[in-house]
């Protein structure tokens, strides 16, 4: 088996795999999001060569990562501690930088306030730009209107999430209260999602 | 705030720097190597059920008992325990033997002298020790013995390991007697005991079970088909033919093919 042969194959949708992968573990750890993108490349590295149609290989590999994602949520509490770089024990290979999220945190915090499904639409859609139909199969749905009333709804929620969380930002701000850390902006969006949340 | 930007913002994060390190990293990941495929599984489970199958079947060898000897010292001399034995069944009068024994140096009234016993022996053939219990009761009420005993013929017989394993779970097999080798040891029975060959023929009645028929010649008188017996005195007497259809078929049959439901004699013209 070659690598270049994978890498060739992964090369066009890479940025798109990675980005779609950080952006559906959003509300988890970067070391999870770390963990899903090393075993679902692990996992088509193994099995590309049994990929009959090259062609398809971007569903393939977006359908691969969204499993490895849902068997992560899935697995024992205690096997997340686990890291992927720890059992094998070589040297790391890091995918995300530790400010990757500086510039999505309204983006990444509304979407980590939506169901593993809402979420894998949602990206799907936007990162992934698989159509109404590729989401249905990638889904297992029976039919695509569910899946567009899914998307529907999930881009209802989130723009409501957005404009709470940029209402209370411009507070902040004419409050001249001090200058916000990537950390605390994070904290103070995912707050007032859940006051929006709760006020119905 | 516009979503789309934030989608736009998030489409464009560049990952390159990784995906340069990508090739290395899948090198030290190489996949662990394949589980067996169906084909190598199938093979070798042929080969391990061909191993076992082979191990069953070689030879072992076991002691098994054939049949019993029932053993009697007795003071009375040969020929009177010969008479008092002569009320038993003519069959098994013919498996007892009685011989006397020298016995040096037996002490009677401090001297030393010499004293003669008489030893019976009765070889039974089959390992029913029922019958031969049976048989060593009624044997007793007969003659007075210092000793009668039943002592165990045994013989080393191989077998297949699967056979004996069987055999030790007292699972005993019974295998079916080819018609052949019934037609074989039927005329060989026939030679030997009789002085008449008969042509030894093997049916199935309408139970499916086997009858031996044994066609001879048709007769002029009944005293020309005789069975001979040899242990009696030495001399083979006469058996008529009606004694062929009871007693001496019924031994052809218990000897020789056990397997068989009936043995018939058919007497034909030429």
């Amino acid at each position: 088996m070659k690598n270049s042969e994978f890498t060739n194959l992964l090369n066009p949708h890479y940025n798109d795999a990675v980005n779609y992968c950080r952006a559906l573990c959003a509300g988890k750890g970067i070391s999870e999001a770390e963990d899903i993108i090393q075993q679902s490349l692990l996992k088509a590295f193994e099995a590309h060569s049994r990929l009959k149609d090259p062609s398809k290989f971007r569903s393939w590999f977006f359908q691969i990562i969204t499993r490895t994602f849902y068997d992560s949520v899935r697995r024992p509490f205690w096997s997340r501690f686990v890291s992927l770089n720890e059992q094998a024990g070589t040297e790391a290979f890091q995918v995300y930088e530790p400010s990757y999220f500086e510039d999505n945190q309204w983006l990444i915090g509304g979407l980590s306030q939506l169901s593993n499904k809402e979420r894998a639409a949602i990206l799907l859609f936007e990162i992934g730009g698989f159509s109404i139909q590729e989401i249905t199969q990638l889904q297992q749905e029976k039919s695509e209107s569910a899946v567009k009333s899914r998307l529907s709804r999930t881009r209802k929620k989130l723009k409501e999430f957005m404009e709470a969380s940029s209402k209370e930002a411009d507070a902040s701000r004419g409050t001249g209260s001090a200058q916000h850390s990537t950390k605390d902006l994070y904290h103070e969006t995912s707050q007032v999602i859940n006051e929006s949340k709760s006020m119905g | 705030m516009n979503i789309s930007d934030e989608w736009n913002r998030l489409r464009q994060q560049e990952h390159t720097s990784s995906f340069e390190n990508l090739g290395s990293w899948l090198n030290e990941h190489q996949p662990k190597p394949k589980k067996m495929k169906t084909i190598y599984k199938v093979a070798a489970s042929i080969v391990l059920t061909a191993s076992v199958l082979v191990a069953c079947s070689i030879p072992v060898e076991q002691e098994e008992e054939i049949g019993y000897m029932i053993k009697g010292i007795s003071e009375s001399g040969a020929n009177t325990l010969r008479n008092s034995l002569s009320a038993l069944p003519q069959k098994e009068l013919s498996q007892i033997s009685i011989n006397q024994v020298l016995i040096d140096n037996i002490e009677k009234d401090g001297d030393k002298e010499e004293v003669y016993l008489t030893e019976m022996v009765m070889v039974l053939a089959e390992a029913d020790y029922e019958a031969a219990v049976e048989k060593r009761d009624r044997i007793a009420a007969l003659a007075p013995y210092q000793k009668l005993e039943i002592l165990p013929i045994e013989e080393k017989i191989k077998m297949p390991f699967y056979e004996k394993a069987l055999s030790t779970v007292d699972i005993k097999l019974v295998r079916e007697i080819p018609d052949s080798v019934i037609v074989e040891r039927v005329d060989e029975f026939l030679k030997e005991h009789s002085s008449v060959s008969g042509n030894a023929k093997v049916s199935t009645d309408s139970d499916g079970q086997r009858v031996v028929e044994i066609i001879v010649e048709e007769l002029d008188t009944s005293s020309s088909l005789e069975i001979k017996h040899p242990y009696q005195n030495g001399i083979s007497p006469r058996i008529s033919i009606s004694k062929l259809d009871s007693l001496s078929l019924k031994e052809i049959k218990e000897r020789q093919v056990e397997q068989v439901k009936e043995v018939k004699v058919i007497r034909q013209n030429n």
